[in-house]
């Protein structure tokens, strides 16, 4: 845990709206890192410009929009 | 088995129609059983005990006159209070809604409703299904009937808890990552998560509207068959309900197995407890007794259907209560609040890369499961933990069992499978294509009526 990673969390909370106390900050700074470490970690490097659609979008009247 | 209320939906069923029971009869015992029992389970936040004697005497009357609604007419059952039920509070346990009263049922409630059955009152979740078991909410948390001093599982704990210890016959629970299957597997039950759209969500408080399915728990696979003939089928006012034909389910119960091909995927479960590693092995050479054709399946990484999963559910699940979450996080259980925070963490780039893998992933899938009908494998890896010792961050351990097929939206079902050295229940996991959730259940009887213990109930 360095303090470079503690200042990008709690930078990171304060753009999300959320507030720590003092005495949560420690453990959910260890949630974040293992967040990125165990689940982020696993997504695919970012597709190129030209990759398929993420999303979908299907207007009214047509499918069901999504 | 000797009580009124430890018989299955289907034996209660026919002696309800055939006149030898009244509903008024199993209301009233199912209700002393709550009375004598609940106290150690915490499985019911909110006991209706006089609606549901109105409805047990509705119903007796409708019964003698040959008004019969079918197998679910007057049989008691629990709803996870997620489930909107008009007039009578729904609080997800939650102190956010604690005082909040719908003016209308969810959908499967008033198809449970206008098939007879009967609720009993609604039933201990984890906060708004996802905040593990909390000591700090408004009503204590559910405990398991086989061992108190062990969790239910969760999040449909009261849901597990209640129908394994005959306080109802069956209990809706709901299923994002395994809430449905998890409870039912440590607390010895049927659960199946159905196919993503099949059972209306209309009225149930989501937690990711992408992962959240609703469906039943119960004593055995014919009676979730029964269940599931009331509650599948496209619901016009929820967005996500699909619009077609709905599985045979009457017909899936005696359907054999001879011919099925049932991968099982011995990878996925080869770190669990070794007592249900072999359990799983006896349950598929009784599948191959049976003429079934099992063999080995390798199927994706189970890892990256945890972590789309997880990672879906932190972000739909914080976009759902972030203005709460931001406002005043103190109203929250500690557990709920610490995970769903998290949520505002992930970026709209990973939420888009997550989705994009979990396209990706179901294509796998697919491809994975082409040559068979069914795959076998664990619904978790041993038994439950102690009430005691519940992780706030338990996702960052190993790779939830249940979680892929709520990632590609296909049927699974947890299904009793013996017992523990230590006396708890072991349950294997069977799931199957889009939309051959009767193949779900018809696998899971055919297995339950050669090796199944549906005598043995929790000694309470």
């Amino acid at each position: 845990m360095t303090d470079r990673s503690l200042e990008e969390f709690l930078a990171q909370a304060r753009h999300a709206g959320i507030a720590f106390t003092e005495e949560e900050i420690p453990r959910m700074h260890d949630a974040w890192q293992r967040m990125h470490a165990v689940l982020l970690s696993r997504l695919p490097a970012d597709p190129d410009l030209a990759d398929e659609p993420a999303l979908i979008f299907h207007p009214a009247g047509t499918r069901s929009a999504r | 088995m000797s009580r009124l209320t430890d018989l299955s939906i289907a034996q209660q069923a026919r002696a309800l129609k055939a006149g030898e029971l009244s509903p008024v009869e199993l209301v009233e015992a199912h209700l002393a059983r709550i009375e004598a029992v609940d106290d150690r389970l915490h499985a019911f936040i909110l006991v209706t005990a006089e609606e549901a004697r109105a409805a047990a005497r509705t119903a007796e009357t409708e019964i003698r006159s040959g008004e019969w609604r079918g197998p679910l007419h007057g049989i008691a059952i629990g709803l996870k209070d997620i489930y909107a039920t008009r007039g009578i509070p729904t609080t997800g346990h939650s102190r956010l809604l604690k005082d909040h009263v719908p003016t209308e049922d969810a959908e499967t409630v008033a198809r449970l409703s206008a098939a007879g059955a009967i609720s009993l009152g609604k039933l201990s979740t984890h906060e708004f299904a996802f905040g593990g078991p909390s000591p700090d909410l408004f009503s204590p948390p559910a405990r398991n009937p086989w061992n108190t001093d062990l969790q239910p599982g969760g999040s449909s704990s009261g849901s597990g808890a209640a129908v394994a210890a005959g306080l109802c016959a069956a209990a809706m629970g709901s299923d994002t990552g395994g809430s449905i299957r998890s409870p039912s597997g440590f607390c010895g039950l049927v659960g199946l998560k159905p196919t993503y759209g099949l059972v209306s969500r209309r009225g149930v408080l989501p937690l990711s509207w992408t992962l959240d399915h609703a469906g039943p728990m119960t004593w055995t696979a014919e009676d979730c068959a029964l269940m599931m003939e009331a509650l599948a089928g496209h619901d016009p006012a929820d967005p996500a309900s699909v619009d077609g034909p709905v599985p045979d389910f009457r017909a899936a119960i005696g359907r054999p197995v001879a011919g099925l091909r049932i991968g099982i995927a011995r990878a996925w479960h080869a770190s669990a407890d070794p007592e249900l590693v072999a359990a799983i092995e006896r349950a598929a050479a009784v599948l191959a007794d049976q003429g079934a054709i099992v063999e080995e399946v390798t199927l994706p990484d189970i890892m990256d259907f945890h972590a789309v999963g997880r990672i879906i559910i932190l972000a739909e699940g914080f976009a759902i209560h972030q203005r709460h979450l931001r406002r005043q996080p103190e109203i929250y259980g500690a557990h709920f609040r610490d995970r769903m925070r998290l949520g505002a963490f992930v970026s709209a780039d990973e939420y888009i890369r997550t989705i994009r893998f979990r396209r990706t992933l179901v294509g796998q899938m697919n491809e994975a499961m082409a040559p068979f009908d069914a795959v076998l494998t664990a619904s978790h890896y041993g038994p439950p933990d102690r009430m005691a010792d519940a992780p706030t961050f338990p996702f960052f351990g190993k790779p939830y069992l249940t979680m892929p097929f709520n990632v590609t939206g296909q049927p699974a079902a947890a299904v009793p499978c013996g017992f523990y050295s230590n006396g708890m229940p072991m349950s294997l996991q069977f799931a199957a294509k889009p939309f051959a959730d009767d193949i779900v259940l018809a696998i899971a009887h055919a297995y339950e009526q050669a090796a199944g213990d549906r005598a043995t109930r929790p000694a309470l």
